[in-house]
């Protein structure tokens, strides 16, 4: 349901000038009782950007609206398969192109006012029309959504969309959003919401923590917890400490360096795959823009260099081993959809014979060890970018720029930050670059940037191929899977596409890196991976930890550290600023003794001489 | 005065410089600091110069590094190993080299810059004067470390831009210095004498005002190379330096961000911290030498 | 002090200001990038979308328009909005300013206090053991960056030890003021190590210097005691030059502690411009620049003005 940004921070869709957001959530109406009188704690480096679902783009925000508002068919715990949310049901008319979904009736606002059929036209059709870029490219093709009747939503596109009945959009409430204009809505700071979900955002101390409370009326019953709050770390020592001590009972996106120190049998960490893969890419040359270097619109150029990366030792050495070896583009959360290249088809890691690939196709190595293109011309001397928002893309590059001088290839390599780079890969003004690509659940987005139609025309134009990679072959199988409305033949056809882009190799595909995550198991019971195995715990696609995770029932220890966890909630902004300024006062007057006492003690010692 | 006698005179006027000299380094040479830094230096500059003889440079190569990871020193790592399994050794045999030479670097833009500056302000005065001295004090209020921070990612991230970044925000104050030095030389007699005699600006500058001021030019090299190295080794700690050149600032980053300082690999973070603590200080104590000796008041000290 | 030479002096430190307003301005635009572009990268935006946004952020427009633009929204206070956090960049940088003065405040003073009384021994007993060891301490302390002087600490002192917490401001959970205190030691005592060291060598020279002046034989000849004659004469004498150096210092102190905050993770505006650096964050690296300077020009004024009102000469001239 989510979208993932690879970097956190980012610039909000519509901000304003002088549109702040506020802090703080104000008077809340009270949460009566709670199912529990537990409270839950989530440690993570990542503050929320912003409660509206409009505006918000890191994680840490969607983590809030997954926990507080609904979506018509939500993601199934283990296997990403769709189960009722909103929808009870939904069916599809034989041609793929009408969907309709029937409502649940029984689902209330927290202010009390009735979840209906018109709030989800309404979300779908503002989502759509005024283009809210977290949820647009899911409602795009939609040319008509109407309720035919109060607990009855049909949905309309021109061809069929086999990603239905799948709609990752948030529901909001008609009543509130409707106050605020194309042009306001983005500035809404959302911070004294009203939902629908298990939860409700109740305080927010921005940049220190945020809490959500249990809603005791919710559908689906009541979370087994009363409280979940989210403490924001400043760095990953403090966070494992904080897991240590019991502070927090779970952590998201911890350092992998880290690991070792959280180590003990009352701390399970979660290595979760979510799709995310690490990539070379190269610039292939179709197109009209960009200036990439000749050789490499020769496959077999290509292909060398893929011989020419050792995949295993980049995730032993680089991800310390928490990650695995890429194969092709990973194209879905969902690993059903990802192809594992079969060995007889992958490049192994082997040097000497991406030489020979590259002697063969008649690159011949000059007196400086560099290759040439084949009339002797332009030696093969590559711009190598990478983003400086990770540091361990710097490490990739430094191997990789290794690899190649191994195989008579030269490389200039330039760090960019991405704002700076992306019009670098748009207008195609580079030969390699490394970089991140999330994909959705839905194979379509990932598998879509490699086609002929995303080869930026203009580096103006927000097409994605930033491999400038064109090939007929692939562009038809991405065509047909789109609407193929058969699981099984999709996924056949998304493997094949996978295989080309293996075999043709316009990306190199690094690896694909582990988020660490970890949990108190003496404290919390009842996590789930979603997708089992290999997924997270927390920061899922749809979080059904946070309504099943409870306390461990213990005859020792538990109940106290609950107490430190739980039961603080007087601490906020105030009491740290009074204690800066106590604390500046007392220094004062102890460096002013001080001073005074030492002048003192060496002048009586003077005197005495 | 005839013509011929003025040769005669700038050879003796040599003779009398270098006799000075002469006596400068007995001087210099008598201070322990002095001698001690020196020592230190000359040790370094060795190692740094014969990296290539000491460790092949191979040894930086993360794709070659066949060591055991993060690893205390033994007898084949004498440093111990990083995270990928390099020699520190290695690391900080290479790394002084960086270090070194961006330090030298930068502190010979940032004496050129001021050098440049200082002398046209002293000598020309008046109007120019204003407006250098101007410039020279809007330079002085910004801060240094944010100046070269937005410096520094503005600009791509390479070993050029930290020489710049470092030589760009360190002239201000050598421009002051040396304006001040210039200013006082200009009004003695010599120069007045030679302005007499028809010599031009760039004649008087090079002839004499020059010399009078390089011993000053020179301490201040000395002292400024060592802010240079801190500086370079701050900025690469802050993720600004050239994340494929091995410096003693980028091994620490490197050490702190494998998470050197919890997991106890002490020996991460203690050689190259060590290294440059021992070229700046002793850099200091040359400079501090060198300054006795130029400046007889602060003798004995 | 004339009324002109304090017309004289903001009207300096006004050019100043606008010196690096400018300055602050045409650094960020040397850089070629698309923040818009990059924020949609593998979203489906339509160009319309993106255009929009371009405008909001006043991408679209002629240099000369934004700085104009610029320069207006800053001297209104208006800073921008923080590519990271989204806030306005004055709010972020108001919230971070406590931390820092405090522990920049705390270390400024003791350093200033342990460097002068440092110096005043030393000079004092000049040659002596403690001025040799002392000596060799402040050149030790300066010739090590103020970041690795926080490394070993914290290895120390922290993970090996375990007596200091390891970063931030207080424990998660809020520990109250024992707590703060505990997580000030550590980068208060690195600062000021990295600090003390000037003060020292700088008391001690200048104390040096008047010591074998003339009125000081003389007072000791009237057969006053050491410590008195050090105390009423050698002392206020030598001192003015420390006061320059901590005026001085006094208006870098808050860029001061950039690479100790990042290695404690002290939530102020050091840490700020470090996290900053990584998105990197350019109206917030914007703003910080610009307070840092604004700091400068503002301590420079004041202790123009101070002196001026202490010593006519300075006025006059």
């Amino acid at each position: 349901m989510r979208f993932r940004r690879v970097v956190g921070a980012a610039l909000a869709v519509g901000i304003m000038a002088g549109a702040t957001i506020a802090v703080g959530s104000g008077p809340a109406p009270a949460a009566s009782g709670g199912s529990s009188d537990a409270v839950f704690t989530v440690g993570t480096k990542q503050d929320v950007d912003s409660m509206n679902p409009v505006a918000g783009v890191l994680l840490s925000s969607y983590e809030v609206w997954n926990m507080q508002y609904n979506v018509l068919v939500n993601f199934k715990a283990d296997d990403l398969a769709p189960v009722p949310d909103i929808a009870t049901s939904w069916s599809a008319s034989p041609d793929g192109t009408t969907w309709t979904y029937k409502l649940r009736t029984d689902m209330q606002w927290s202010d009390g006012e009735a979840l209906t059929a018109d709030d989800v036209v309404y979300t779908l059709t503002r989502a759509r029309d005024e283009e809210w870029a977290n949820f647009y490219p899911f409602v795009s093709g939609f040319t008509d959504i109407t309720a035919p009747d109060a607990s009855t939503v049909v949905v309309t596109s021109a061809e069929p969309n086999p990603n239905l009945p799948f709609i990752p959009v948030y529901i909001l409430p008609e009543h509130v959003w409707k106050k605020y204009d194309k042009k306001q809505v983005a500035s809404f700071p959302n911070t004294n919401p009203v939902t629908s979900g298990p939860f409700r955002l109740t305080e927010w101390d921005k940049g220190s923590f945020w809490e959500m409370t249990a809603n005791p009326d919710y559908y689906a019953g009541a979370p087994k917890v009363g409280t979940v709050r989210f403490r924001v770390f400043g760095n990953d020592e403090a966070m494992a400490g904080a897991l240590r001590n019991g502070e927090v009972d779970a952590v998201h996106d911890l350092n992998p360096q880290l690991e070792s120190t959280i180590d003990g049998s009352n701390v399970t960490p979660v290595e979760a795959l979510d799709g995310t893969f690490t990539q070379l890419t190269m610039n292939t040359g179709s197109g009209p823009v960009g200036n990439g270097h000749p050789a490499l619109e020769d496959p077999r150029v290509r292909q060398a260099i893929a011989h020419a990366i050792d995949k295993e030792e980049l995730v032993s050495k680089v991800l310390k081993g928490l990650g695995q070896p890429g194969q092709s583009v990973s194209v879905s959360v969902d690993p059903k959809y990802n192809l594992t290249v079969p060995a007889d088809k992958t490049y192994n890691f082997d040097i000497a014979q991406a030489n020979s690939i590259l002697d063969q196709a008649g690159y011949a190595k000059g007196s400086n060890g560099i290759r040439t293109m084949p009339d002797g011309t332009d030696p093969l001397k590559f711009r190598f970018y990478y983003p400086t928002s990770n540091s361990v893309y710097a490490r990739d590059v430094e191997f990789i720029s290794k690899w190649l001088d191994q195989i008579g290839i030269a490389t200039e390599v330039t760090a960019k930050s991405e704002d700076e780079l992306t019009p670098i890969e748009n207008t195609g003004k580079f030969d390699l670059v490394v970089w991140s690509w999330t994909p959705y659940v839905d194979p379509s987005p990932q598998l879509s940037y490699l086609t002929c139609g995303q080869v930026p025309e203009t580096g103006d134009d927000g097409r994605y191929n930033d491999a400038f990679w064109c090939n007929q072959e692939y562009d038809a199988l991405y065509e047909s899977q789109r609407v193929e409305l058969d699981p099984a033949q999709r996924i056949a056809q998304i493997k094949e596409a996978q295989q080309i882009l293996y075999t043709e190799a316009p990306y190199v595909v690094l690896y694909e890196p582990v988020t660490l995550q970890a949990y108190r198991n003496d404290r919390f019971t009842g996590f789930v991976k979603q997708p089992a195995d290999t997924g997270p715990v927390i920061y899922s696609q749809s979080d059904p930890s946070y309504m099943l995770v409870e306390p461990v029932v213990s005859t020792s220890g538990g109940g106290s550290g609950d107490g430190a966890s739980g039961t603080n909630d007087s601490d906020d902004g105030g009491s740290s600023s009074t204690g800066i300024i106590i604390g500046l006062i007392v220094a004062v007057i102890v460096i002013g003794g001080g001073g005074y006492l030492i002048a003192r003690r060496s002048r009586t010692a003077d005197e005495r001489e | 005065m005839t013509s011929a006698t003025v040769p005669g005179r700038g050879s003796i006027t040599w003779t009398r410089r270098r006799r000075a000299a002469a006596a400068v380094w007995k001087q210099y040479w008598s201070s322990t600091q002095g001698r001690a830094g020196l020592i230190i230096l000359i040790l370094f500059f060795g190692v740094a110069l014969a990296a290539p003889l000491i460790s092949p440079s191979s040894g930086l190569d993360v794709t070659q590094a066949d060591g055991p990871i993060l690893h205390a020193p033994t007898a084949g790592y004498p440093m111990g190993t990083d995270e990928f399994g390099r020699s520190i050794w290695t690391l900080f045999i290479w790394g002084s080299r960086v270090s070194l030479a961006v330090g030298i670097a930068a502190t010979v833009v940032a004496v050129g810059i001021g050098t440049v500056v200082g002398v046209v302000a002293g000598y020309a005065g008046g109007r120019t004067e204003g407006g250098l001295m101007r410039v020279t004090e809007w330079f002085l209020v910004i801060p240094f470390l944010p100046l070269a921070i937005v410096l520094a990612s503005v600009l791509s991230r390479s070993l050029f831009t930290i020489v710049l970044v470092i030589g760009i925000t360190s002239w201000p104050g050598i421009a002051r210095l040396l304006r001040s030095q210039v200013i006082s030389v200009k009004e003695r007699t010599f120069v007045e004498r030679a302005r007499a005699l028809g010599a031009g600006n760039s004649r008087i500058i090079g002839r004499h005002i020059l010399p009078s001021v390089m011993p000053l030019i020179f301490a201040n090299l000395t002292l400024t190379v060592p802010i240079a190295i801190l500086s370079e080794s701050t900025l690469a700690f802050l993720g600004l330096g050239d994340p494929l050149r091995v410096s003693w600032g980028q091994t620490l980053q490197a050490s702190f961000d494998a998470g050197a300082t919890s997991l106890g690999a002490w020996w991460y973070y203690i050689f190259p911290g060590f290294g440059i603590i021992f070229v700046v200080l002793a850099f200091t104590m040359c400079g501090r030498a060198l300054e006795a000796v130029l400046n007889p008041r602060l003798r004995d000290r | 002090m004339s009324a002109r030479y304090v017309a004289r002096r903001v009207f300096a430190a006004l050019l100043s200001l606008i010196f690096v307003l400018t300055l602050n301005f045409f650094l960020f635009r040397v850089v070629k990038s698309d923040p818009v572009g990059s924020l949609f990268r593998g979203r489906n935006v339509s160009p319309e979308a993106k255009a929009r946004l371009r405008t909001e952020f006043g991408l679209d427009k002629s240099l000369p328009a934004q700085f104009t633009a610029y320069m207006g929204q800053t001297l209104r206070g208006n800073l921008g909005v923080s590519y990271a956090t989204r806030r306005s960049v004055g709010s972020e940088i108001l919230d971070k300013l406590g931390p820092t003065l405090v522990l920049v405040g705390i270390s400024t003073l003791l350093s200033a206090a342990i460097g002068v009384l440092m110096g005043i021994k030393a000079a004092w007993q000049r040659n002596s053991s403690f001025d040799r060891g002392s000596t060799a301490a402040s050149m030790l302390t300066y010739a090590a960056p103020d970041f690795y002087i926080g490394i070993l600490l914290l290895a120390i002192f922290a993970f090996w030890l375990r007596w200091l917490p390891t970063g931030g401001i207080e424990n998660p959970d809020g520990g109250g003021l024992f707590d703060q205190a505990k997580h000030l030691i550590l980068p208060c005592v690195t600062l000021t190590l990295g600090y003390f060291g000037e003060y020292a060598i700088i008391m001690r020279s200048s104390l040096l210097e008047v010591v074998n002046e003339d009125y000081l034989v003389t007072a000791r000849a009237k057969g006053l005691r050491d410590a008195l004659v050090r105390r009423r004469h050698a002392v206020p004498n030598a001192v003015l030059p420390v006061v320059t150096l901590f005026a001085i210092n006094l208006g870098f102190v808050l860029s001061g502690s950039i690479a100790v905050e990042t290695v404690f993770s002290w939530p102020g505006l050091g840490l700020a411009t470090s996290d900053a650096l990584r998105g990197p964050d350019y109206p917030m690296l914007q703003g910080l620049f610009l307070v840092f300077s604004g700091a400068i020009i503002l301590t420079n004024l004041a202790t123009d003005l101070i002196y001026g009102h202490l010593d006519p000469r300075v006025s006059t001239s």
